[in-house]
């Protein structure tokens, strides 16, 4: 069993925020957004070289992505349900929203 | 603050509920229509909804090394040069003027020929669905020679990457071959859209392979069917 909904109300099911740079139910707190200067919105502006291969060429690229940036880092891997658990239980005292 | 925990949602009393791969689905429509949405107007240079606004450009002067997308300030004015991935007028007429003369088969998508108004130059009333036909099938077709071909290109692969991961049969050798070309054609498209483009809704197609994997073919696990019940709900 599980749920479908539209990215708003995933949210709310799965308890984690979809609002604000933390967005991705996915990493969570290790994804890589960051809020424009200017815009004030979450970019998610090269947030996808570290998937590729650690031998790619874009992740030397210093001047077609984020301007100086060296990408050397693997993405963190994905939560499990046991794991998830764990986190929501330890919340799971406080009382959110106040 | 260091995460976005809400609230200890319900559904974690269900016994099974921590043994399951995928808890809750991402909806492939909103997001394609959401794709297809920032996409086509910000090609398309549509006023307001483009992604590439002046706010953006003073964006990419921090983040973006790219010398010809910077505002240009001349005296009391500021310019804002026209960017390699926005189509030029003329351009952005041929394609609704193609739009206009669209017919499909029958039941196929809405009659896209009745939401142009040339004019304008926008599309009216496009509904989800309508987005999903445009994403799979015209934006390769729309865009071709118009377009640089790097960008073309890029468009073509998330249009065949929406295509093949809402196929009806996948298979396993297949999705991780979509995870690998999904990563690299985001790569390219940041090489060109301005930062403010890639929004949250351009970040979750990495995550639609590994939920194929585990839960299998899209069609059953999106929003479509619901869609249309709240229609009959509301009625």
């Amino acid at each position: 069993m599980w749920t479908i909904n539209d990215f708003p109300a995933y949210g709310m099911l799965f308890g984690w925020s979809t609002h604000g740079k933390l967005t991705c139910p996915y990493y969570m707190e290790s994804n890589k957004a960051f809020m424009v200067a200017n815009g004030g919105k979450a970019s998610f502006f090269d947030c996808y070289r570290h998937f590729l291969p650690l031998n790619h060429r874009y992740r030397k690229n210093i001047k077609d992505f984020f301007v100086g940036r060296v990408k050397k880092d693997v993405p963190s891997p994905h939560l499990s349900g046991e794991e998830l658990h764990d986190v929501v239980s330890e919340y799971g005292d406080i009382m959110f929203g106040l | 603050m260091t995460h976005n925990w809400v609230k200890r949602s319900i559904f974690w009393e269900l016994p099974y509920w921590k043994t399951n791969l995928v808890r809750h689905n991402l909806d492939v429509m909103h997001i394609e229509e959401n794709m297809f949405e920032n996409i086509f107007n910000t090609v398309m240079d549509v006023k307001g909804k483009t992604k590439d606004n002046i706010k953006a450009r003073l964006d990419i002067v921090l983040y973006y090394n790219c010398k010809n997308m910077e505002l240009v300030y001349d005296e009391s004015q500021v310019a804002k040069p026209r960017a390699s991935f926005m189509l030029e007028k003329n351009a952005q007429l041929l394609v609704y003027k193609w739009l206009k003369s669209l017919r499909f088969p029958d039941g196929h998508a809405s009659n896209i020929s009745r939401l142009v108004n040339i004019e304008e130059c926008r599309l009216y009333g496009m509904k989800s669905h309508d987005c999903h036909v445009f994403m799979q099938t015209l934006i390769p077709l729309a865009f071709r020679d118009l377009l640089p071909k790097g960008l073309w290109e890029a468009l073509t692969k998330i249009s065949h990457f929406f295509r093949d991961i809402c196929s009806s049969k996948l298979n396993v050798d297949h999705i991780e071959r979509l995870q690998t070309n999904i990563v690299e054609t985001l790569c390219k498209l940041e090489m060109i859209f301005p930062p403010s483009f890639f929004n949250s809704m351009e970040h979750l197609p990495i995550h639609l392979p590994f939920e194929a994997k585990v839960g299998g073919p899209v069609q059953y696990r999106w929003m479509y069917p619901f869609e249309r019940l709240d229609i009959t709900v509301a009625m």
